[in-house]
């Protein structure tokens, strides 16, 4: 999971991982401009607490869970947000360009348009599904890894996963009945 | 109708794995040097802020102590001035020991 790296080396830290983290973030905001911006705040915040830490984890570990608390921060925000955007049909507009555009850019061409859809089911899964479900079909993380990212057991992340797909099918099955019903 | 849900479950499948073979994608060119540009505007914008900080704090510390000194340490001048007050608007102010004298005068 991770290479050995000079943790007082930040720049080297940095360009090491900045695909990662980016690439994560991405997975959950599926908005390019702000998934570069969440990627910078997360380095920011590794920045700022690089001398707390205590090597307890792996460093890839450690940054992992700052960009997956960050991002689900991210969403809870643009949540709110969403909430109370019907007060400025702008900003509405805008939520409802973001969504319909936003498609993960390393799904291949040809799935782009089931991506989409499957995408806007994990939009509805609960938070720790989601979590365990982006960092295994997205960043590529094993179960192991992902267990250590989220402070779990191994076997939680897979009872996370089970729940996960049996919810993603539900959704996608009501989906998909409404659409060929219409 | 069995049909109908056969293509359902098909369609559940196929966008179930519609994520595979997903690449992972590359931050954008000049990730870094934006970054540290951001680092560096925080770290100017955190700078002035601190300086206000430890500037309220002197001053702060400053008038606290010019008012521990003063209580402690009431000049001669701030007594004379007092008793020219007092003197002026006739607040005499008597002790039990004047009105010993007084009486010890008076029976002379």
């Amino acid at each position: 999971m991770s290479d050995p790296v000079d943790i007082t080396d930040f720049k080297a830290l940095a360009l090491q991982y900045q695909d990662r983290v980016y690439n994560t973030c991405l997975g959950f905001l599926r908005n390019a401009q702000d998934a570069e911006d969440l990627s910078q705040e997360v380095f920011i915040e590794i920045f700022k607490s690089l001398d707390r830490f205590k090597g307890e984890a792996k460093i890839s570990t450690w940054i992992y869970r700052i960009a997956v608390n960050k991002s689900l921060e991210a969403l809870r925000k643009r949540k709110r947000k969403k909430r109370w955007s019907w007060l400025t049909s702008y900003e509405a507009d805008l939520h409802e360009k973001s969504a319909v555009d936003n498609i993960h850019p390393g799904v291949l061409a040809e799935n782009k348009e089931r991506a989409g859809v499957l995408f806007n089911a994990i939009d509805r899964l609960p938070e720790q599904q989601k979590v365990a479900f982006t960092l295994f079909h997205i960043e590529g993380l094993n179960y192991e890894e992902i267990a250590e990212t989220m402070h779990k057991s191994v076997s939680s992340v897979e009872s996370l996963m089970h729940r996960a797909k049996n919810n993603l099918k539900k959704i996608l099955y009501a989906y998909y009945q409404q659409d060929k019903d219409q | 109708m069995k049909r109908n849900k056969e293509d359902i479950e098909r369609e559940v499948d196929n966008t179930l794995n519609s994520l595979e073979g997903l690449n992972r994608v590359e931050a954008p060119p000049f990730f870094y040097t934006r970054l540290e540009g951001r680092l560096m505007d925080r770290g100017r914008q955190v700078l002035p802020y601190l300086k206000v900080q430890w500037a309220t704090l002197i001053v702060l510390l400053l008038v606290n102590a010019f008012g521990l000194w003063v209580y402690y340490n009431p000049s001669a001048q701030t007594t004379s001035e007092l008793d020219a007050i007092k003197t002026e608007y006739g607040l005499v102010y008597y002790t039990i020991d004047d009105y010993d004298q007084l009486l010890t005068t008076e029976s002379e």
